[in-house]
């Protein structure tokens, strides 16, 4: 359940899966929609993942994202989104990803 | 013309939302029965077990509803617009839970025959209601659906293999409590349920053949 939380920490996340939300996408469609670098945005959806909240499947070369909820981390979502929760990442989390998207670039 | 038959392989138990559901639907089912067998044995006296019962079978809506938008029921490439779908899952699931809240506040606080009546109607809506929009989402089998790519259709094969027979028998367990609440003659019950799980039987027989059909591709 941690995973979870952290993932609908982040409003960028949050913002994913309101996307997904209305359908489907590509990778690439969703990035469209923020001014993130395209490794942070792995690193969302890597996370995103992780939570057990989105499932990825292969099309030829992109990868789409489809929401994959329960009636509880929906509600979560809406509470999320409701009152603006921003939990704070802990130290370790935000070296990690930190260190992921310099690697990555 | 290529036509091909969709094997879903052997059964994965893998899925975590789907063994959620079955072991909380196999959970809560012993419970009943061995609640219904003390009760029975006169262990327990006839309203606390009607109430306990109607807790159980609320607690077990909501863990299925809570897990229904996860386990993807609806997903059938090919057949299904995925957007629409997981909308319909997701409004089923809610719906469910609603329900299953509802079910434990009627038993616990409400009268028990007000509590029976009521959460008898909230089941059956619920579960016609459901039934209604699904099949009209599943409309693309009459209208012959999209072709998708036949690695997609086996693996939601694979997980329809496990969830239909579930949520069939979900239905029926619901919608027979349901019925012996409604329905006061003894006789008549046992008979209406005797028809219930062969039309329950029937109606999945029929789904895997419809689902699981060959597909040409031209």
């Amino acid at each position: 359940m941690s995973r979870v939380f952290k993932a609908l920490s982040d409003p960028t996340r949050r913002r994913v899966l309101e996307l997904l939300r209305q359908r489907p996408m590509s990778a690439g469609d969703l990035a469209d929609h923020f001014d993130v670098s395209k490794p942070a945005m792995s690193a969302h959806f890597a996370v995103l993942r992780e939570a057990g909240l989105i499932d990825s499947q292969k099309h030829g070369k992109s990868v789409i994202y489809e929401l994959q909820m329960s009636v509880l981390e929906d509600a979560l979502l809406g509470f999320a989104q409701a009152f603006g929760w921003k939990l704070q990442e802990s130290k370790s989390t935000k070296r990690k990803t930190l260190n992921r998207e310099v690697f990555n670039s | 013309m290529n036509c091909q038959t969709i094997s879903s392989g052997p059964l994965k138990f893998s899925n975590r939302p789907l063994k959620m559901m079955v072991l909380a639907f196999l959970g809560f089912t012993l419970a009943a029965a061995a609640l219904s067998m003390a009760g029975k044995m006169g262990y327990i006296e006839s309203a606390l077990l009607k109430r306990a019962l109607g807790l159980i079978i609320g607690a077990m809506v909501i863990i299925i509803g809570n897990a229904l938008p996860k386990a993807r029921p609806l997903n059938a490439p090919g057949v299904n617009p995925p957007g629409p779908a997981a909308g319909a899952e997701r409004f089923a699931g809610w719906i469910l839970v609603v329900v299953g809240m509802a079910y434990i506040a009627l038993f616990a606080f409400a009268p028990l025959d007000e509590a029976r009546r009521i959460s008898a109607v909230l089941g059956i809506g619920a579960m016609i209601y459901i039934a209604a929009s699904w099949a009209w989402m599943a409309r693309g089998l009459v209208w012959g659906g999209r072709e998708e790519s036949l690695a997609d259709r086996e693996r939601a094969a694979g997980k329809r293999k496990l969830i239909l027979p579930l949520l069939l028998a979900f239905c029926y367990v619901l919608s027979t409590a349901s019925m012996v609440v409604l329905v006061h003659n003894r006789h008549l019950v046992e008979e209406i349920g005797w028809w219930m799980f062969l039309g329950f039987l029937m109606l999945y027989a029929g789904l895997r053949v419809v689902l699981d059909r060959k597909r040409c591709v031209s």
